[in-house]
Order: structure tokens, then C-alpha cells, then sequence
């Protein structure tokens, strides 16, 4: 008698995705240097600790509606308080030594921190969560003119913004966008994407570790392996200032961003048509996998993460709150985890942690509902 | 192409050598090429000593030394250190990496080699770069500087003739420091096309300062 194979999951419909369900979050980074300042790496501390003192008055003076930032003292206070980024502050930039110092702050939806003498005498972080990614961008520009009212920068008609590495030479501005692209993942597509983009001046990066020896943000922790979560960062290859302005550099990453998107619902489509029972399985397992689960390893999850949401974003895996994924990617990074559930200072008690947060954000997650599709 | 030598001659022997990972390359005419030792039949060559008297042609100019009776420029040579951080030339040389922004005034060639060939800069600028405006010393790459058909400005009661020499003299300051600067970045053709540059301003110059004496009541 002939196996019968399990039947395929019905396909609820649903609207499809817009871009702001792929892209997840806006990211971006300036740095800019004192004129008359030195940069941080060759400052004595007596010189650091005087730069220092001019900036935090010019930040000081940032009006009430930029929310009077906070200054970071220990590193723990730091994680608390960026814990919704996507994006944490990378380690090798972040110093809390002499002549140093860090903000927070928040202006409307968008989280900003202001460094100084980290690795750049002044270093400002814009991030905003699946919003209308222009805010960030202005929120930074504000920020950088606010500051130049009071502070003089190193800059050259020549060059541009002048910085200690003359490969970051110009606007000084890294703008990212991360994107959930399990499409043109699964189906292989994104090393051609990539090489397109890298010939056009973008990088398309892993987000979180990954095979790409080119990952940007945070290493994974080498307990949990590598992560990938099919999360990509599209970011400016080139600082511009020469021949295109920080302007037009908004523009272009917002727009290439958005040209992936449509991309990845094609490759959706093209894969449900092509491998639909692959996609259900993979599904499926991810939600039986997270909420059972009593140790998660941080890239295992974000795997997870990735096929949950697309199984509830092409209608196969109901989800009664879609909104339980979303902030995710940021709760279970390390640090996050371990300013949330101190203390945490083995790597089993932060996948025991983990395992629990998708546990409880996941218990709603319905079983696929099983009708058939087809005959077989 | 004209001979890099003698200028007036078609450039037919062409000569390019790697070494210590640089390429150098010299465009000769087959007279100046013979009389620099170079086989143009044979191929043989003797490149370091090549290379050698042509830079020493345009060190004459750069280090005040005399040549082909013209007269001698002083130009300050490339300070071993910046003065405000204390990162010396051959460190930066090394890494590439500054210590400090006045390291890219004190060492504009190395850091910033190829920059005149660039457009201006598009992005945000501080307030004290507004738009449109120059950085405070004069520079003779905008539109109509050194040329002399061009009216220079003039401070209030200031006599055109002696408005036309503080601003050939301004310039000939921009183009040695230029000359200098190629000459640190090993950019030959660059640095003897100042050379001429500067050769004509000081004609002009002389001939400003000698001219009539009505001149300078027009």
C-alpha cells in the first residue's frame, strides 16, 4: 500500500508583507572629528578627558526635544539601555575609559546614542525599529548640527570630514538597512544579489555572523555557533561627500531596500509554487522546536525566528499575534538577555534563557491546519 | 605625448619599471633617450639612473639650486613631524592612518594624494565651510586665478598694478607648495608642469616690477 504523505497545510490568505515586515530596522552611523582635537587612539588621557569636557557641553545643550540623553557609567547600564536595538553597539567601538563617555537617548521612535572619543572623538548611532526610515536620518542630521553649533570639525573641502582611518574620508555616515530575506535565502539567490549590489557601491552582509567572512554587527557567541536567521544589512560601501551627499545616500539605501523587497516576494512565490511541502516542514518543525525547547543557542533561534515569520507572513502557519516576533531579534541577543536575567555568565544559563523568552512569546503559535492541497 | 626632458619632441621611447611595488614610468624621445644612456635599439637600460636625473632636474627647481639660468625658489620642504600630534612621516607612510586632522594639512601628499583631480565636496558642510566658499588660504584652481587677463580684486585704494602682483605672488605660493607636493608623491609630470607654471609667473612678476612707471598710475 502506498504511503500516504501527510497532507500540506491550507494556505490562509493574507495580505501580502509590505516592506516594513521585511525590513526591520534602520541603522545608521556618523563620525566626526575636532579640529583641533587628535584622534582617539594616538590621545594622551589628559587630551581625551579635554576633548571630552568641550563635547559634553555641546551635548548638554541639545534641546529638551531631542530627550536629554543619558551618560552611560558601566556596561551593564549601556545593555539596559539599548535593548531594543537590532543593532547593538559594536564592542570594538565602545570604550568607557578615561575621556570617554556614551548617551542615550531617544527622539520620538528613534533611538540615538552619542560616543565620544570612542573611535572617532564624536560618534552618533540612529536607530529606529520597522519605521518610516527617513526619521532616523533626520533625527541624525539634527543631531550633528545641534552639535556643530558649539563644536568645530575637522573638515576639508578637499576631503571631506576628516577621520583617523583615510578609508572613512568624506560624509563619515554608514547607513543599514536589515532585512528578513528567507527567499532569496532558501533559494540561493543572494551571493548573485550581493555581487550585483557590491559592483553598484552596497554591501549585503549577514547581519548576525553567518558563513560570509564580511558579517558586520556583533560576533555570535561561540557557544551558540554561527547565526543567520536568513537577516541580512544593506549598507553604503563608500562615505560619499565627493560625488553624491549624505542626502542621496539615504536615498539610495532606502531605495536599493526597497528593490530587494520586491525581490524577496517574488522569491517567495517562486518558492511556494516550487517546494511548498519544504517550506510547511521547516515551518512546522521551527514551531514544534520553539516551544519545547529548554536550551536555545542564539543563531538557532533566529533560524527559527526566520521561518515562523514566514510561514505567518504566506499564510501557512497562523500566528494569533504575528506582533509576538517582532522586537525578538533584539531580545535574545546576548547582551540583552544577560542585562535582562543577570546573572548570566555561562553560555547554558543564557540558552536556557532564550529558550524560555521564545517559549512564552510563542505559546499562541496554532498547529498548521491540516487540509489537503492536492491529490497525490 | 612631448618628451618629459626636453619638451619639444614627440615621446617614442617608453620606459616603465616596477620596483618595490610602484610602477614608474618615463616617456622619452629617442635623442634625450640616447643621451641618458638608454639602448633604444638594444633595449638595455639603466632605470635608477634615469629616474635619478630627472629628479634631480626638478629638485634643482624645488631645492633653490639654479637651472638652465632661471632663478631659485624656495619652497619649505615636508616637515619630518606633524606639530600637533608628533606622528612622523614615515609612520603615517607606513600605515597610511593619520594622528590627527593637522596631520592632513602637514601631510597633504601622502594622505590626500589625487584630491586637486577631485570635484568638490557635495555633502553637509560645518559652518565654517559654507557653501560655495574656499577654505581661508587662497588657492589658485578656481576659475580665472593666475590668469593673467583676469581683473584681480582689489582692497579699497589699492593700484591694479600692485593688486596684479600680490595675486601672482599668492599664486606662485599655491603652485610651489603644489610643486613640493608632487615632487613628495614621486608625481614627475605634475610637478614639471608647476615647474613651467612657476617659471612664467616669476617672468611675469619681474616684468610687473620693472615695467614703466605709468604703469602703476593706471
Amino acid at each position: 500500500m502506498k504511503p500516504r504523505p501527510k497532507a500540506l497545510p491550507k494556505r490562509r490568505k493574507v495580505p501580502v508583507p509590505g516592506t516594513d515586515r521585511i525590513v526591520l530596522d534602520s541603522y545608521f552611523r556618523l563620525e566626526r572629528n575636532l579640529a583641533d582635537g587628535v584622534f582617539p587612539e594616538q590621545a594622551e588621557d589628559e587630551q581625551r578627558e579635554e576633548m571630552a569636557a568641550a563635547m559634553r557641553e555641546a551635548v548638554k545643550a541639545l534641546p529638551k526635544g531631542m530627550h536629554p540623553p543619558r551618560e552611560v557609567l558601566r556596561e551593564a547600564a549601556l545593555w539596559t539601555g539599548v535593548r531594543e536595538w537590532c543593532f547593538p553597539l559594536e564592542e570594538d567601538e565602545m570604550d568607557l575609559g578615561a575621556g570617554t563617555a556614551l548617551y542615550i537617548g531617544r527622539a520620538g521612535s528613534v533611538q540615538y546614542a552619542i560616543g565620544l572619543n570612542q573611535c572617532a572623538n564624536l560618534v552618533i548611532w540612529a536607530e529606529q525599529a520597522r519605521g518610516d526610515r527617513e526619521e532616523p536620518a533626520l533625527v541624525l542630521e539634527g543631531l550633528v548640527r545641534l552639535l556643530g553649533k558649539r563644536l568645530e570639525y575637522a573638515f576639508r573641502p578637499d576631503a571631506g570630514y576628516l577621520t583617523a582611518d583615510t578609508s572613512r574620508l568624506g560624509t563619515g555616515l554608514a547607513a543599514t538597512a536589515l532585512l528578513h530575506l528567507p527567499g532569496l535565502s532558501l533559494r540561493g539567490l543572494v551571493p548573485a544579489v550581493a555581487r550585483g549590489l557590491e559592483e553598484i557601491g552596497f554591501g549585503l552582509r549577514h547581519a548576525f555572523g553567518g558563513k560570509d567572512p564580511h558579517r558586520i554587527g556583533p560576533p555570535a557567541q561561540s557557544a551558540d555557533g554561527p547565526a543567520s536567521g536568513n537577516l541580512y544589512a544593506l549598507s553604503n560601501l563608500h562615505r560619499g561627500g565627493r560625488y553624491f551627499s549624505e542626502k542621496l545616500v539615504f536615498q539610495v539605501v532606502r531605495r536599493q531596500a526597497e528593490d530587494l523587497c520586491a525581490k524577496e516576494l517574488e522569491a517567495r512565490e517562486r518558492l511556494l509554487e516550487d517546494v511548498p511541502r519544504e517550506v510547511a516542514d521547516r515551518t512546522a518543525r521551527s514551531r514544534a522546536a520553539v516551544q519545547a525547547a529548554y536550551l536555545m543557542p542564539f543563531g538557532e533561534a533566529l533560524d527559527h525566528l526566520s521561518m515562523l515569520r514566514l510561514g505567518a507572513e504566506t499564510g501557512i502557519l497562523p500566528l494569533r499575534r504575528p506582533e509576538a516576533l517582532d522586537g525578538l531579534v533584539a531580545e535574545l541577543q546576548p547582551e540583552h538577555l544577560k542585562a535582562r536575567f543577570a546573572p548570566l555568565d555561562v553560555s547554558r544559563r543564557l540558552r536556557a534563557a532564550r529558550a524560555e523568552v521564545l517559549r512564552r512569546a510563542l505559546k499562541d503559535a496554532d498547529a498548521p491546519a491540516e487540509k489537503r492541497l492536492d491529490k497525490e | 605625448m612631448l618628451c618629459e626632458k626636453c619638451k619639444e619632441n614627440e615621446a617614442t621611447v617608453h620606459l616603465t619599471q616596477f620596483l618595490d611595488g610602484r610602477i614608474r614610468s618615463v616617456h622619452l624621445c629617442e635623442g634625450c633617450a640616447s643621451a641618458m644612456g638608454v639602448d633604444v635599439q638594444g633595449g638595455t637600460l639603466d632605470m635608477g639612473r634615469l629616474l635619478e636625473d630627472m629628479r634631480r632636474q626638478v629638485e634643482e627647481v624645488v631645492g633653490g639650486k639654479p637651472s638652465r639660468g632661471e632663478g631659485a625658489l624656495s619652497v619649505p620642504p615636508m616637515p619630518s613631524a606633524c606639530p600637533q600630534c608628533g606622528m612622523r612621516r614615515e609612520e603615517i607612510r607606513r600605515t597610511g592612518n593619520p594622528g590627527c586632522p593637522r596631520c592632513y594639512e602637514t601631510f597633504r601628499a601622502v594622505l590626500l594624494p589625487g584630491a586637486d583631480e577631485l570635484g568638490t565636496y557635495q555633502g553637509w558642510r560645518p559652518k565654517e565651510f559654507p557653501e560655495g566658499e574656499a577654505p581661508a588660504a587662497p588657492d589658485d584652481r578656481t576659475p580665472g586665478a593666475g590668469d593673467s587677463a583676469a581683473a584681480p580684486e582689489r582692497a579699497p585704494g589699492e593700484r591694479p598694478l600692485a593688486a596684479r602682483m600680490r595675486e601672482c605672488r599668492r599664486s606662485l605660493e599655491s603652485k610651489q607648495r603644489r610643486l613640493q607636493e608632487a615632487v613628495e608623491a614621486e608625481r614627475y609630470e605634475k610637478a614639471a608642469q608647476l615647474r613651467d607654471e612657476i617659471q612664467a609667473l616669476k617672468r611675469e612678476l619681474e616684468s610687473l616690477s620693472t615695467g614703466p612707471e605709468g604703469d602703476e598710475d593706471a
